[in-house]
């Protein structure tokens, strides 16, 4: 003790010094730790509920993104068959119609030739008769004309024998 | 047109058999008619021959009434047909072709050359041969072989005059083939050369023209 008083602490005054602390501790116990504290539970309670909702809410958001998502990925494969359908049904109908059109146009050439074939069988024949008529002019004139008598008497006679067969 | 003809041979015949009721045929050397009636009245009784000359008599009256069923089976008009598709046809076929166009009294002379006969019934022949030209003679024989014997009309053509013995050979063999027809002779000179043949319309043409013109058909 005396060791202590040599230095200048007085016991009384780290008596009165720990009461001091004691009630300020106490007070500020009471009037600010505990209200701090209480706000800080109740804060850190609040943080924590928020925390909570934000999780909850959070979980309902990742359900309805995943919903949204799957949704999102239903209409795709949909759509995406939709587009299938549609370039299927495109791609048929291209085909049909080039091959109506290759038909068509196939028809209207044999058409077209078959028509150009039947004019020139039609001007060779008439070519043809023109020709055998002239011809048959020229003979006639000859045979009718030129022929000794009993030439044709001698035909008459054939021409009977070829009968009677 | 077989009036004058038809008389006398029934003339000749009815004094035959009123003469000679039972005679036959190889009886009959004084009867002065074709062989082929001698040959029907060899056959045919009296009777026969009655109802025969009725006919004749209604047919000479009414020529246009012939094709009935009686004259059709008639043995005396199946025998007036033959001799004018044989005997008639073949003096007709020696007539040169100049005896249209002739004077009456050559054709009178051509005729008693091809008939020497001077019966009644000769008299009549000729006389039929020299009223009436060869298309009347042909036309008028053609209708009683068709309405009596239901033959066909059979027609040659040529471009010139066959002679007289190709006609006789031709007339012949169309005979055989169209019995009791009377082929009748034509000349077309479009035909040129060869013969053209028409029996009842279809036609065997063997003409020249024919041949030339298949050439132009080709």
């Amino acid at each position: 003790m005396e060791a202590l008083e040599k230095l200048g602490i007085n016991p009384m005054s780290i008596l009165l010094y720990l009461i001091n602390l004691g009630s300020v501790l106490l007070v500020l116990t009471y009037l600010l730790y505990k209200p701090v504290l209480g706000f800080l539970d109740k804060r850190r309670k609040q943080i924590s509920d928020s925390i909570q909702e934000a999780e909850i809410l959070r979980d309902k958001f990742d359900s309805t993104l995943k919903t949204a998502e799957k949704e999102k990925k239903e209409i795709e494969i949909k759509f995406r068959e939709e587009m299938d359908k549609l370039k299927k049904f495109v791609d048929e109908r291209k085909s049909e119609l080039t091959k109506e059109m290759e038909l068509a146009r196939s028809e209207m050439l044999a058409k077209a030739q078959s028509e150009i074939d039947e004019k020139k069988a039609s001007i060779m024949k008439d070519a043809e008769a023109a020709t055998m008529i002239l011809i048959k002019k020229v003979i006639l004139e000859i045979v009718k004309n030129k022929v000794p008598e009993n030439v044709i008497q001698e035909s008459i006679k054939d021409a009977w024998q070829q009968y009677k067969k | 047109m077989f009036k004058e003809f038809l008389s006398a041979l029934v003339y000749e015949m009815l004094k035959f058999s009123a003469k000679h009721p039972k005679a036959k045929q190889s009886d009959m050397t004084e009867l002065r008619i074709p062989a082929v009636f001698k040959e029907y009245l060899g056959e045919a009784s009296e009777a026969v021959l009655a109802k025969d000359v009725k006919l004749i008599i209604m047919f000479l009256n009414d020529a246009s009434a012939v094709g009935g069923i009686d004259y059709k089976r008639n043995k005396f008009f199946k025998a007036f047909i033959k001799f004018l598709t044989e005997k008639l046809a073949s003096s007709l076929d020696k007539l040169p072709a100049t005896f249209y166009k002739a004077e009456h009294a050559e054709q009178i002379k051509i005729v008693e050359k091809l008939i020497a006969s001077d019966s009644v019934v000769a008299k009549a022949l000729k006389n039929l041969i020299i009223t009436n030209s060869y298309q009347e003679l042909a036309s008028e024989i053609n209708e009683l072989c068709k309405n009596i014997a239901e033959a066909p009309y059979v027609l040659v053509q040529s471009p010139r005059e066959i002679d007289s013995e190709l006609k006789s050979e031709i007339r012949e063999n169309l005979n055989k083939d169209f019995e009791s027809s009377f082929p009748v002779f034509q000349i077309n000179k479009n035909l040129i050369g060869g013969l053209r043949v028409f029996v009842d319309g279809t036609s065997h043409d063997y003409s020249w023209f024919s041949r030339i013109s298949s050439i132009s058909n080709l």
